[in-house]
């Protein structure tokens, strides 16, 4: 096995530091800080642009979780599926806790994740083949049902806020005829709605205004700080990890999985999972669902690598980017890649065992200290930054003045939602499974001729159909429970 | 705003939604096209909606919707809040015009008062924000602001 050289580890923790300065700033995210590394990546070797782009998505995945805690707006996306719980945690047990939780998740999700694509890289890659758009559909609604089971909100405003999440993804040219809906004449609609501009509104904008509705006489609360920063960060953390060891298990298990299928990537798996763990602990184990989406997203980068190394198919964008300095420094991915390039691919395996192992874990612990200070800031002195954070960030996206105006509508819009009890996460996961739902099932339609009996003829679409029914059981039944148990209160 | 109204609004979108996709093509042989998903969506909204407007009904909330039920501070907090809302509204319009650093440094003075921070606080604050701003996005990372 050939191990990093100099040049390799310099770019490698340059890439970690990179990765964690765009991963903790709302609207930026991994695959940006992939692509925007790429002109610098181009002049490098393989052996060492590899190790920094793995270190850059590793560490800006996970640097996501620190905006959730310090403002309450995701970094990433795949942050975004957990964010209420994590920000819960971080005001109940501290930020040092919070981050802990996550980062070492992160970093146990990532090794699993490692191990999978260091054991069965070909083996699975085979399996990502058989996945049609029939499977692909199937994972979707699985993700879909899970999410309105498990908002812990009541199942009719769950229900709502996804519908009105899937209604804004059909804004814009439709995949089948490529026919533009709901754009009212407005060029600007005509490429929909950006989730990660919807995303800065929904949970960073809608929680300025919310403070401004709820006034500045408004104590804030306390944050528990009992603790020094590193028995905060290392012990309470480790010891319930240790305690949950095969929660962590499952839940990289299953990002590497969800991570692996073309397409999905670290996003998906992360609401996937942790949708199912807030139906399976009826949403009353905050630090169960961050350890979950924390561990199924890190697990989720390294499951994308599997089908790019293994078949030259991109699990997720970054792979995609990836693929392409491949081509560019003339590297045939799939299984001449093993044969021909193997000390390439175990640098790679190596990259990724150190990102997860010990990058996460330091990067991390710099990072809880940094947000230990910044919670510390009365919250009214920070709405300012906040609010013109999201206007820029939302305009840096496209460079394009119109996403501020999605954003404060999409912002005002969160705000009202929230007032009246109706669960975000569930708008942005509508947002965000919708425009797959809708291709897949619109492609698979089509290619069956209109014969919907073919969504359940194919053995893995059957057994992905019978798993959401399952979970829908299941979720009826904890409905069920929580309306006995809460008895005359409000289940609208 | 109570959540029987909520309900009838998300009943009127629904009811929209379903309208305006009558209006998208449809697959050559008659097959639903871009139509079928607004309109599936549409049909939840009118169920959801409806639900909504009914399981409220029950409860007798609708009844407590009545003129006037808002008391003075409730208005002036919501003023507030749409007077943040219009300001960053208009912030795309003055972008060009002013600059996009000078906007950053207004939004960040208003904002930060509007959140009851002090005038000098959230000056200091807008002035040395902007700065971050400018040095992060347009020097750093090559935003054409």
């Amino acid at each position: 096995m050939n191990g990093f050289g100099f040049e390799s580890l310099v770019a490698f923790l340059l890439g970690a530091v990179y990765g964690a300065f765009f991963g903790s700033i709302p609207g930026l995210t991994a695959t940006l800080a992939v692509a925007l590394f790429v002109p610098v990546a181009f002049f490098l070797d393989p052996a060492v642009a590899l190790p920094a782009m793995i270190a850059i998505a590793a560490v800006a995945i996970f640097a996501g979780d620190v905006a959730s805690v310090v403002a309450r707006m995701p970094g990433t996306p795949a942050s975004a599926a957990y964010v209420d719980e994590i920000v819960e945690l971080a005001q109940k047990k501290g930020p040092a806790y919070a981050l802990g939780i996550s980062a070492w998740s992160s970093a146990f999700g990532g090794a699993v994740g490692t191990a999978v694509l260091v054991v069965g890289a070909s083996g699975l890659a085979a399996l990502a083949t058989r996945f049609s758009s029939f499977e692909f559909f199937w994972i979707a609604v699985l993700g879909l049902t899970a999410g309105v089971l498990a908002s812990g909100a009541p199942p009719l405003k769950s229900l709502l806020s996804l519908l009105f999440g899937v209604l804004l993804a059909t804004v814009g040219i439709d995949p089948t005829l490529g026919f533009p809906r709901f754009y009212f004449g407005n060029p600007n609609l005509l490429g929909g709605v950006n989730y990660i501009v919807a995303m800065i509104g929904l949970f960073g904008f809608a929680e300025v205004l919310d403070f401004i509705h709820r006034g500045s006489n408004l104590k804030a609360k306390p944050v528990v700080q009992k603790q020094t920063l590193r028995r905060q960060y290392f012990n309470a953390p480790l010891r319930f990890i240790w305690k949950e060891r095969w929660q962590v298990l499952r839940s990289a298990l299953l990002g590497t999985f969800i991570g692996f299928l073309p397409g999905a990537g670290a996003d998906i798996a992360a609401w996937v999972s942790s949708s199912l763990e807030k139906l399976r602990s009826r949403n009353t184990n905050p630090d169960r669902v961050v350890l979950t989406g924390s561990a199924s997203n890190n697990s989720g980068i390294a499951g994308a690598w599997i089908p790019a190394l293994s078949l030259g198919i991109p699990g997720d964008t970054i792979t995609a980017i990836v693929l392409g300095i491949f081509l560019i420094k003339g590297i045939t991915p799939g299984p001449l890649l093993f044969q021909q390039q193997i000390q390439l691919v175990w640098q790679i395996y190596l990259a990724f065992a150190v990102a997860s192992v010990i990058l996460l874990p330091l990067v991390g612990f710099f990072m809880a200290g940094l947000a230990t200070v910044v919670s510390r800031i009365p919250s009214r002195l920070l709405m300012g930054p906040i609010a013109a954070l999201s206007v820029v960030g939302a305009y840096a996206i496209n460079n394009n003045l119109f996403d501020v105006w999605v954003m404060v509508a999409m912002g005002f819009l969160g705000f009202f939602l929230k007032k009246n009890g109706f669960p975000l996460a569930q708008l942005v996961l509508g947002l965000v499974l919708g425009p797959i739902i809708e291709q897949n099932f619109m492609v698979s339609a089509i290619k069956s001729r209109w014969d919907l009996m073919a969504f359940f003829d194919r053995p893995l679409a059957l057994f992905l159909m019978i798993l959401t029914l399952v979970v829908l059981w299941w979720g009826l039944r904890m409905q069920r429970f929580l309306t006995v148990t809460l008895g005359g209160k409000d289940r609208t | 705003m109570g959540t029987y109204l909520l309900g009838a609004l998300f009943v009127v979108l629904g009811a929209w939604v379903w309208w305006y996709s009558g209006f998208f093509p449809n697959l050559d042989g008659g097959y639903p096209g871009p139509a079928l998903f607004p309109r599936i969506v549409a049909l939840g909204l009118l169920l959801g909606g409806g639900g909504l407007v009914f399981s409220s009904w029950k409860s007798g909330q609708s009844a407590a919707l009545k003129p006037g039920s808002l008391s003075a501070e409730e208005f002036r907090r919501w003023l507030r809040v749409l007077a943040a809302v219009a300001f960053a509204a208009l912030v795309p319009l003055t972008w060009g015009a002013f600059g996009p650093i000078p906007v950053a440094v207004l939004t960040m003075l208003i904002f930060g008062l509007l959140s009851g921070a002090p005038f000098l606080t959230s000056g200091i604050i807008a002035i040395v924000g902007g700065l971050a701003l400018y040095l992060l996005f347009f020097r750093l990372l090559g935003v054409p602001l």
